[in-house]
């Protein structure tokens, strides 16, 4: 089933000669339960798509449906309680309010929502993250691996239709790096989670079940599922360990 | 060797240029706090000149109060001189301005003079400014039958303040003279009365004394010699600069040499009490630090914010190689920037808030000044003292956020979050996320911030309270019955001025009371009844020998009673030349009406009044007046008489009395007695008073008006002490009650201005918070957003937030508010006697809602207020 489509999605910069087009004609779609990276260098338009996609930012011209829903036909308050029922988020830079507790963080959307939340799950999303000892703790206690996980649960805690994670490892050290990026492919696979990530790292992108490679601002490679790509050996391990039910770097 | 070096050229870069550049555009970027930092620096500036102008306007008013009781503001004077002596005077190199005053006759006899004399003068004209004299009508004096006169002169004489009219004077020359001389005189200006003083003056044009030269010789009197008025360039030394000018033309300053010539400073200009009492620097001095205090709060705020903000800024400054000598002074000279922009009008404004709250200020709180001696001048010391204050506050505000930005690492700079040290310590809340939870979070982000903004609001609301307490708590009944005893009193003018000491038929006639005007009284609809005090308080004593001393009274080691007070012994007998006390009591004999004695309160012996009036009648018996304190309970020591004791006193040589007391009553200073202290006072019939002494020692009398009769009667008294007989005066309960509402309107306005101030610093300092704690988590705003919270939630938190700062306000408030009102405020009520404590909330409770709309819209205003950038844009930067 599809649950991410873009149709035609285009974002320009200014206009006439100093026009940038970060998005030129950006069609793909993404299936329930699929792991997607998208990659690219820097400028290439990766993060502008991945925001589009988020609902954060409004394209020039095109469709974005998530669960086959028009995103921008809804008004901005609209588009914010979509977002947060319907997406979540892992940034680069953790992004964690310093004045909430892990717990706290975590399910602040559901929270924002109005809703209680679902205890349980969200108790399993927190074991299956490994972040069980650490539920009272400030960001300002938690090491970088340690935050980042905390945003992909706070990402998973209200069961997105698609998580949305922006380069989730560019603060991490690589052996932090590998960690983060096996809890997030074992946790998405347990939960049956439909993710898009971005990245310039190769060797990360080869985690997902499809890489997306764009260039300015248009789709190069076609877009035909890779399932059957090797992964790099490091992830391998860290994964093949976390299915067995091993333990992970801390 | 080649390091030493390398580090005295780079001591000499220059690079002035490059840092005024720096600073400077630094400066611009930061429009917002620029704003709130002027205007703070401006209120803060505002406050201080406000203070230093109503404190040196105190000191010029008192010393101007003082100048118009001597008479001039000329420095000094130089007595008695001739003609010749004052020729050579006035040419002496160190006189910057003279004038010459001289007496033209001993006494005018017109008999409209009798009981305020006229004194006529020859004196420069160029003293006239100087000395006081207010043409009001007409023109200075030319010719030699041309003269200035007071208006109430002219009122007793029956004429119009008008000039061009003549009048005849009976002028008798010297003292010797057989006869006085009439002569007749033209008024070409009028001139106000001297204020204060039961005298009239008439002021001769110069020629007159060229006319009449060969009657002004000087003889026994003071008439013919002439007084010089000298001023010198400066009012320092200046009985030394006077001393000069004599012995620089051969006299002496020696009083018992021939050639010795008398000369004194003008005492306004030596005057310890001019304004610089203890307890005048203490209250300025506590106003100057309350100012400091509050203007460090939002200044010091500012820009710590400023920094904080920036701190990125300083982090990559530093990295490129700027000193940290060099980010203190980049901050330091945007300080000064904003002083160039705030100070100026601080000062305008702050002087001419001082000039509105002086006068005010010093005509309230039963203070004798003149109106026409409040005056501040605008002196370059108020607005050195203002700038000097306000920079230093500047200063000492920028130092510590200066040294944050000086102190910072290049690296840590990046990462530099505005974390409180935080302890280790675990949050155990699960339901932090709750926008009110979370909004209370956030005001922990900075707790020393917080509490500078819950304290200065916080300040205004206490000073509020606590202005309104003591204007609430003002004892009304209280105040009016010590002050006043019936409707009203009326006596001669020196009763008040504590002149009313008669001797003898002469002076009873000068200072007593006219039964004109008690008839006048009498006559009026309003009156209902009223009552005599004949008084004594000069010629009768009471032979020490003859008390009967309770044995609580204190005794000297001549066995001369008395008591101690600020540790000095005064003595109750009087003092003879030699300094040995006499045993003899000075006493106070009064005589009364029935009317008197129905005021009076009795605290022991016979309480009936007409078994006492009976009694008083027989002429056998005395009340006796005890000693009250402020709060109008009798000093116990100090209580000299009971009821039962046997008193003699001495009328004179040959006629004295034994009398019993038969009631002793509460001592009543304004309405019973002379003003004065007696320390023995007895009250008898005025029959029996009569007995004694003559029917001219007619001290005051008491009246009471029928309901509603009030305030004609008060028309009718102003009216008649104005224009039928000056020399009378009154009070009343309006009187009384008028002034205490201008003392409470002068507590209210100065609090409420204060607190007015204080409170828009709290305000700016709340605004300034609110607007840097948006600005600052400006991406923590954008995640929040990005992951689902709306912007009506995110408004909704940040109101919150302001209703907290509000809600703690209000609650440090109530706490601190009350006790401050129970601790401080009743303590002053208990050691006023005219305040009667009592708590009051009712401030606070009307500042609440305020206050609460406050922390809502604020925040409101601020986020409408912002840049609008977009989620994208805010989670980049």
């Amino acid at each position: 089933m599809e649950i991410l489509k873009t149709e035609n999605l285009k974002k320009y910069y200014g206009e006439g000669e100093t026009c940038v087009k970060a998005l030129d004609g950006i069609n793909f779609s993404v299936q329930q339960g699929e792991f997607v990276s998208i990659v690219g260098t820097s400028g290439s338009g990766k993060s502008t798509l991945l925001n589009m996609l988020g609902g954060l930012d409004r394209p020039t011209s095109g469709k974005v449906f998530v669960d086959g829903k028009n995103i921008f036909s809804l008004k901005e308050e609209a588009l914010t309680i979509f977002r947060r029922r319907k997406i979540g988020f892992v940034f680069q830079s953790y992004n964690l309010v310093p004045v909430l507790n892990v717990y706290e963080n975590i399910v602040l959307p559901i929270e924002l929502d109005g809703n209680r939340a679902d205890k349980k799950f969200v108790d399993s999303v927190i074991d299956a993250l490994g972040l069980e000892k650490k539920i009272y703790a400030l960001p300002s206690q938690l090491s970088g691996g340690q935050q980042q996980r905390v945003a992909i649960a706070r990402a998973l805690a209200s069961k997105p239709a698609i998580l949305l994670a922006d380069e989730p490892t560019g603060n991490l050290d690589s052996v932090t790096s590998t960690d983060v990026l096996g809890l997030l492919k074992v946790t998405g696979e347990r939960f049956g989670q439909t993710m898009v990530m971005i990245t310039h790292n190769e060797e990360i992108a080869q985690m997902a079940d499809r890489i997306v490679r764009i260039e300015d601002g248009k789709i190069m490679t076609p877009d035909v599922p890779q399932k059957d790509r090797p992964l790099a050996e490091t992830v391998k391990e860290t994964v093949n360990a976390l299915h067995k039910g091993g333990d992970f770097h801390a | 060797m080649l390091c030493i070096k390398a580090v005295i050229f780079m001591r000499k870069v220059k690079n002035n240029q490059v840092m005024k550049r720096l600073s400077d555009k630094s400066f611009q970027a930061s429009r917002t706090r620029n704003i709130i930092a002027a205007i703070a620096i401006a209120m803060t500036a505002i406050l201080f000149t406000a203070v230093f102008t109503i404190g040196l306007g105190m000191v010029e008013t008192s010393q101007r109060s003082i100048m118009r009781q001597v008479g001039t503001d000329m420095h000094g004077v130089i007595k008695d001189l001739t003609r010749e002596q004052y020729e050579q005077f006035r040419r002496h190199p160190s006189v910057k301005e003279e004038g010459f005053d001289v007496l033209l006759c001993e006494e005018v006899e017109n008999p409209e003079f009798l009981k305020r004399h006229l004194e006529v003068h020859c004196r420069s004209v160029n003293l006239y400014k100087h000395d006081f004299i207010d043409i009001i009508d007409g023109r200075a004096p030319e010719q030699a039958d041309e003269i200035l006169m007071d208006e109430t002169s002219m009122g007793l004489l029956g004429m119009e303040p008008k000039a061009g009219q003549q009048v005849t004077l009976q002028m008798k020359i010297h003292q010797s003279d057989a006869a006085a001389k009439e002569r007749t005189f033209t008024v070409v200006g009028v001139i106000k009365a001297a204020e204060g003083m039961n005298v009239g003056f008439v002021y001769a044009a110069e020629s007159y004394l060229d006319v009449y030269s060969e009657e002004l010789f000087p003889s026994d009197g003071q008439v013919g010699s002439i007084d010089m008025s000298v001023s010198f360039s400066s009012d320092m030394n200046i009985q030394e600069n006077l001393n000069k000018i004599i012995v620089d033309n051969g006299y002496s300053t020696d009083v018992d040499s021939p050639d010795y010539i008398d000369s004194n400073t003008n005492w306004a200009y030596i005057s310890e009490s001019a304004g610089g009492s203890l307890q005048n620097m203490i209250a300025i001095g506590a106003a100057l630090l309350l100012i400091a205090v509050t203007g460090y709060l939002i200044i010091y705020n500012t820009f710590q914010i400023s920094v904080i903000r920036d701190i990125r800024y300083y982090g990559l400054l530093k990295t490129i190689g700027t000193t940290g000598r060099q980010i203190k002074r980049l901050l330091r000279r945007q300080a000064l920037r904003l002083c160039i922009m705030g100070i100026p009008a601080g000062l305008v404004l702050g002087y001419l808030a001082g000039r509105i709250v002086l006068p005010v200020m010093l005509t309230t709180g039963g203070s004798t000044v003149s109106m026409d001696d409040v005056s501040a001048s605008p002196r370059p010391w108020i607005f050195a003292g203002a700038v000097i204050f306000t920079v230093i506050t500047v200063l000492i505000s920028e130092w510590k956020p200066g040294q944050i930005a000086a102190k910072v690492s290049p690296v840590e700079a990046l990462h530099y979050s505005e974390h409180e040290k935080r302890k280790k310590k675990l949050k155990k809340s699960t339901d932090g996320g709750k926008l009110v939870r979370m909004a209370f979070s956030n005001l922990g982000r900075n707790k020393g911030r917080t509490a500078v903004v819950i304290c200065s609001l916080s300040l205004t609301v206490i000073l509020l309270n606590s202005v309104y307490t003591i204007s609430h708590s003002l004892d009304r009944k209280g105040f009016l019955s010590k002050m006043i005893l019936s409707e009203a009193v009326i006596g001669n003018v020196c009763l008040w001025n504590y002149d009313y000491r008669p001797y003898d038929e002469k002076t009873a006639e000068e200072e007593s009371l006219t039964e004109s005007f008690i008839s006048a009284c009498e006559q009026q609809e309003s009156f209902l009844e009223g009552g005599r005090i004949y008084g004594d308080t000069v010629c009768t004593t009471m032979k020490l020998e003859n008390w009967d001393m309770p044995d609580y009274i204190e005794v000297d080691e001549n066995g001369i009673p008395g008591y101690w007070m600020n540790g000095i012994w005064i003595s109750y007998a009087a003092r003879q030349e030699d300094g040995i006390y006499a045993p003899v009591l000075g006493t106070a004999y009064f005589g009364i009406e029935p009317f008197v004695l129905s005021k009076m309160t009795v605290i022991e012996g016979e309480t009936d009044t007409e078994t006492i009036w009976e009694k008083l009648q027989t002429g056998n018996y005395l009340i006796y007046a005890a000693d009250v304190d402020d709060d109008n309970q009798v000093i116990q020591n100090k209580v000299k008489h009971h009821a039962g004791d046997k008193v003699t006193l001495d009328f004179s040589e040959n006629d004295s009395k034994e009398y019993e007391i038969i009631s002793v009553i509460k001592r009543h200073q304004y309405s019973l007695s002379n003003y004065m202290q007696n320390d023995f006072e007895y009250y008898t019939s005025a029959d029996e008073f009569l007995k004694h002494r003559p029917k001219s020692y007619l001290m005051r009398y008491l009246m009471d008006t029928k309901e509603g009769g009030e305030d004609a009667m008060e028309e009718f008294l102003k009216d008649y002490t104005e224009n039928t007989e000056p020399n009378m005066n009154y009070e009343s309960r309006k009187t009384f009650e008028g002034m205490m509402k201008e003392m409470l309107g002068t507590v209210t306005l100065v609090g409420t201005a204060l607190a007015a101030m204080i409170g828009i610093i709290g305000v700016l300092n709340f605004i300034n918070t609110m607007l840097t704690g948006i600005v600052v988590r400006k991406r923590e705003f954008a995640m929040m957003q990005a992951i689902g919270m709306t912007k009506r939630q995110l408004v909704g938190m940040l109101m919150l937030e302001g209703l907290f700062y509000a809600g703690l306000t209000v609650i440090f408030s109530l706490v601190f508010g009350s006790l401050f009102s129970f601790g401080v405020i009743r303590m002053i009520g208990e050691g006023m006697w005219f305040l009667k404590y009592r708590f009051t909330i009712l401030p606070l409770a009307v500042a609440c809602p305020v206050l609460l709309i406050l922390g809502a819209c604020v925040p409101k205003i601020v986020y409408a207020l912002q840049k609008k950038e977009s989620v994208v844009e805010r989670l980049r930067e």
